[in-house]
Order: structure tokens, then sequence, then C-alpha cells
């Protein structure tokens, strides 16, 4: 973990002009720690986010921002119940908090910490304290512009999310979709929470399925901009359109190779019909992934790449199948419902999330690629292409449940479903970009 | 292509008839000109007779050309017609499907067939074929049943003997319905194999 954020920062210095100087507190984990976290029966962690203190003339909004930052961060995993940091009835300094006057307000975890502002610098210092023990539990200073404040509180709620989870918290992460908000179909990205949204592409055509590639410097994704649909990488920054497979007929629903250097893709036959291939990242074919007369198309790789999961009519209807890639043999796992579409396998390996119509419902449903066993996650209107966070631990997916299709993320149990789209339009087609570290 | 073609030609025929007309006119007013030099007394009430018969043979002429024109004008306007209307009922008549299926049906048969005898008629038309799906399932199968759709009829019109090289395909999947509605009358429009002359 160190090493990665080691590394992370030392790529990412000079664009976020944040210093991170970490002690880290190693072990001594919350005995909560233990507890599954995304079991439904998971009680809920009280925790309190106090306002950072501003230090001398500091800029005391900042500290208020701050913690609304953390706050609504932490809400947003659904692991936590929001303490009002109003209702603390004792007095605290910086050094010593006071435990039992935190304790009366039914925290069982708080943050806190303090800052110093400067001109074009920014140093702040967060802490996470367990209430109950009386002691920290992790403490951080960041420092770089004012303008880095968010960024600052979302790596401290990572941070904690690293520390109850083991893995690193999403609050970094982006989201690319497509939105009709201009009229037409065009790739747009987001924050994780749907916050800060910006249009990617003019093309004033029809742009369809985004992918995020592993290193997060491309979206691979089709559009009719030249006629045919083709498929397309967008560089980030810059938002320079790379075309790459313009072949006659289809170029559609990539998926990247673990990776990042080859991706999947359905090209359409000289009779229309559909098959997936590997081809490079600069579009020549390396292998072809599916054969036969029937439709072969949505692709999703197991996070080894030993194993892709596809959508096949084959046996009639369209239903979730699973290509051992070495050995070349097929084997369906949906046998419920016929309509089954959207695969997208969890970055643990354990599931594959994918939507299942029903009359006018659609729903979401995991499977294990083990076993077979189904989970239902989504209760009513139509659930379509999950697709799971970095950390396997939410799914985004765009719904009809309260009008013209939006973004909801959920936890990949199903828990805890919020909207997070607000924009014109209609947004579809959501997936959900790697964690900042790996950028 | 097929339309301006015949426009064109209907415009080259009106003008080389009205071409004809002033020619033929002109040349016997020319005549008539010739024969009122240097009239003298005597002559002049059997010139004015003979001018009068034929300014009568001329006006009846006239009236054989203009009616010749209208005639001629008529059938053009009606070819015109025809052409525009048989490239409307291609360009608007779908063929349909049943949901999830790219089957051609008995009724997309005779729509197709149709389509095939009017691409025979019309030698020299191209055609693009865009396969269309419902609302309802994922963007991506429904991009590629499109295309199965758009080939499931290119296949049955070159079986019909029409050259594959007249024939194009796309899929625009669900993405462009005919109908926005959400019910079933407005799907089944949006089931369709819709051809576009190119």
């Amino acid at each position: 973990m160190m090493k990665h954020m080691k590394s992370a920062y030392k790529r990412c210095l000079p664009a976020l002009l944040i210093g991170l100087l970490a002690w880290a507190w190693p072990g001594l984990l919350l005995s909560r720690a233990a507890i599954d976290i995304d079991s439904p029966a998971a009680k809920k962690i009280p925790v309190a986010v106090a306002d950072p203190a501003p230090r001398g003339g500091a800029d005391t909004a900042l500290g208020s921002q701050m913690a609304q930052v953390l706050t609504k961060d932490l809400d947003f995993t659904g692991y936590f119940q929001w303490v009002d940091p109003k209702g603390f009835p004792g007095r605290d300094d910086e050094k010593n908090p006071d435990f039992r006057g935190w304790g009366l307000t039914g925290a069982e975890l708080l943050v806190r910490g303090a800052y110093q502002s400067s001109g074009a610098g920014l140093q702040a210092d967060f802490y996470l304290y367990d209430v109950q023990q009386g002691k920290m539990l992790l403490g951080k200073q960041y420092s770089g512009s004012p303008r880095d404040y968010k960024k600052m509180a979302h790596r401290f709620a990572d941070e904690i999310l690293y520390l109850l989870t083991g893995e690193t918290g999403v609050f970094q992460t982006r989201i690319a979709f497509v939105s009709t908000t201009s009229g037409k179909k065009e790739i747009y990205l987001s924050d994780f929470d749907g916050g800060d949204f910006q249009r990617l592409t003019h093309h004033n055509s029809i742009s369809l399925s985004p992918r995020w590639s592993p290193k997060g410097n491309e979206i691979a994704y089709t559009s009719y901009k030249d006629g045919n649909p083709s498929l397309y990488l967008l560089q980030l920054p810059g938002l320079q359109s790379i075309r790459i497979s313009h072949r006659p007929g289809l170029n559609i629903s990539p998926s990247w190779f673990p990776g990042g250097e080859s991706l999947a893709l359905a090209l359409s036959q000289p009779g229309g019909n559909s098959e997936i291939y590997q081809i490079s990242r600069t579009g020549g074919v390396l292998q072809r992934l599916t054969q036969g007369a029937a439709i072969d198309v949505s692709p999703s790789w197991s996070p080894d790449g030993r194993q892709m999961a596809f959508v096949s009519n084959r046996a009639g209807s369209p239903q979730i199948y699973i290509l051992n890639v070495s050995s070349r043999e097929t084997r369906r796992i949906t046998f419920q419902g016929n309509y089954n579409v959207n695969p997208s396998w969890s970055p643990k390996g354990d599931r594959i999330a994918y939507a299942s119509m029903s009359g006018s419902q659609v729903d979401i449903y995991t499977v294990s690629p083990k076993n077979g066993e189904v989970q239902r996650l989504t209760f009513g209107g139509k659930n379509e292409s999950p697709d799971f966070s970095p950390d396997g631990r939410m799914i985004v997916f765009s719904s009809s449940r309260q009008g013209r299709p939006a973004l909801y993320v959920m936890n990949a149990n199903g828990a805890n479903p919020r909207r997070i789209t607000f924009m014109n339009g209609e947004q579809t087609g959501p997936s959900w970009g790697p964690k900042r570290s790996e950028q | 292509m097929k339309m301006k073609t015949g426009i064109s030609w209907a415009t080259m025929i009106i003008v080389l008839l009205g071409g004809l007309l002033l020619f033929g006119c002109s040349k016997k007013e020319i005549q008539t000109d010739g024969l009122v030099t240097k009239p003298g007394e005597g002559q002049l009430a059997d010139e004015e007779a003979e001018k009068a018969k034929k300014r009568a043979r001329i006006r009846e002429q006239e009236l054989t050309e203009q009616q010749l024109r209208e005639k001629a004008l008529a059938e053009e306007e009606a070819r015109r017609k025809a052409l525009t209307a048989a490239a409307g009922s291609f360009e608007n008549e779908d063929v349909y499907f049943e949901f999830d299926q790219f089957v051609i049906s008995e009724s997309a048969k005779a729509v197709l067939n149709k389509k095939a005898q009017w691409l025979r008629e019309h030698a020299t038309a191209k055609a693009l074929i865009e396969g269309h799906c419902d609302e309802r399932g994922s963007t991506e199968y429904n991009l590629a049943l499109g295309q199965k759709r758009a080939d499931a009829a290119l296949q049955y019109l070159v079986a019909l003997g029409i050259s594959p090289s007249r024939l194009s395909t796309i899929s625009y999947g669900k993405e462009r319905p005919a109908d926005p509605g959400q019910n079933e009358t407005a799907w089944a429009k949006n089931r369709r194999a819709h051809f576009v002359l190119k």
C-alpha cells in the first residue's frame, strides 16, 4: 500500500501540488474491522466529523468545507451513521480530544483536524480516533494549494476506508458515461458521486459504451462519427480521439484486457453475425475468441484474464456465457429469465453482475462464476449496465426508477442505492474508472 | 440518384420540345415576312387574304404544337410522379421483425419482393439497409441484432438476384426509433429494416 501511495505521490505531484507527509499506524486495526462490513446485517458505524480547526489566521470556511467533503464521502459508502458534531458537549483542544464528551454524542469514531493556510499554501492535518478506546487510529498531513482542499479530504476518506476494509476507498475515482444532455449521445465524465461532470466528446453523432482503461489514461468507446459504429480511444487528459477499429459493420462493446495492452471487441462478419475478437490497443486482431452462427457480444474479462464473460443468443435468447480462453470451453452461467445481458466481472473475480429483463422490468443480478448462485440486487424500474467500483464494493448502473434514465450507485450487495446524476437528458452505460493510485 | 436523373431527363425533354416549337414558328414568320416585301396595289387584297390564311394555318399549327407540348409535359410529369412515388414507397415501406428475431417473415418477404422488383426496374439504384430494434434490452445486444436484421434483408434480396454490390448495411440498434413511444405499437414499428437510396 505504502509503495503504491509513494509511486502515486511521485506521479501526481506535478499535477496536484499536494505534498503528502504521511505517518502511518500499521497493524492496530479496529476490532470492528474484522466484522464483515458488506453483510446486510452489519451495523452502521456512528462517526462524527468535526470541522478541522484553523490555525493562526486561516480561512475558517475551508474547515467546514473539508468536513463536508469527508462527511459526504463517508456517508456515500453506506457503512457509517452520521453523528452531528454539534451534540458534542465538551471542550476540545488540538492535542487532546475530549473522548468522554465525544462518547456522549454516540460517536464511535471521530474525525478531526487542523489546518493553516498562507496565500498559495494550505497544510491540513487529519486524524481519526477510536472514541471508546480513546486512541488515535490514523493521522495524515497534506500540503498543497487551497484549491486542493477537496482532494486532501478525499484522500483522508480513502485512508479511513483502507484502515477499516483493507482497501482504498473510491473517493478519488471517476465515472465515464453516456448522456443526451446536448440532444445527441456524447461521452461524459464525473466524480465517483456524480459531481463535477464534464462533457468529453463533441461528435454530434451517436457515441456509446465508454470503457475506462485499467491505467485510467484512456476511454475506449464506439461512435458513429465516421459512418459505421467504430472503436475509438479517447486520451486523458487532452481528449484526442484515436480511431483504432473501423472495420465494415460493427466495432462495438469494448472490454479492456487486464493491464490495458489489448481489448476484446465484437466485430460483425460479412453475413452480419457478431463475434468477439481480441485486438491490440492499436487495432490489430490478436485472436478470435468466439465461433458460430449466433450473436456473441458484450465481453467482460475476469480479473486474471483467463476467462471472459459475454452475451450470446446461441440458445435462442441472450444469456451470459463464460469462455475459458486457453481451453476454448464455453459454459452458460445464467439460466433464470430469457434475456440476460450486460455482464460485468467484479474486480475480485467472485461475482458477475448483469441485467435481466422480465416483461417491462429490468433488474440487476449477480451470479457466482464458480457455482452459479444468483443474487438479485434491484427491484423495480429498468436497471441496466452495471459496473463495479475498482474496490468491488459498489456498483454503478443506470435506472429509470424515477423517470428518465439516470446513474445510481449501490453497494455490491444491493444495499443503499442512491442516485448520483441530476443532469438534463438521459445518463446510461456507466464505466467506473480505476483508482487514481493506479493512474 | 435515380430521382435526380429522372428530373434532369424531364428538363431536357421540355427544353428540346420548347426549342423545336420556337424554331418552327420563327421559320414560318420569316417566310411570311419575305412575301410582304414590295407589295403592289392589286396584289394587296390577295396577299392580305393569303396572309390571313397563313395566320390561320400558323395558329392551327401553334395550337397543335401547344397541345403536343402539353401532352408531353403531362406525360413527363406523370412519369416523374411515378418515379418519386416508387422511390417513396421503396424508402418508406419498412420490413418488420418480431421481438429479438431477425427471421424474414411472410409479410416481410412480400415487402422485400417489391423492393427487388423496384431495384430490377431501376438498375442503377443502390440501397443502404438500416437495421433497427425496439428500446428493450441492452444497447450492445441490439446493435448486434440490428446488424442481423439488415443482413437478413440483404441476403433475401441477393437470393432474388439483386447484385450484392448494389446493397450495403448498417445497424442503428435501438438508437434511432421510428416511434418514440414506449408501448407494443411503437416497438413493432421500431423493429425494422429501413431502406435508403444511396
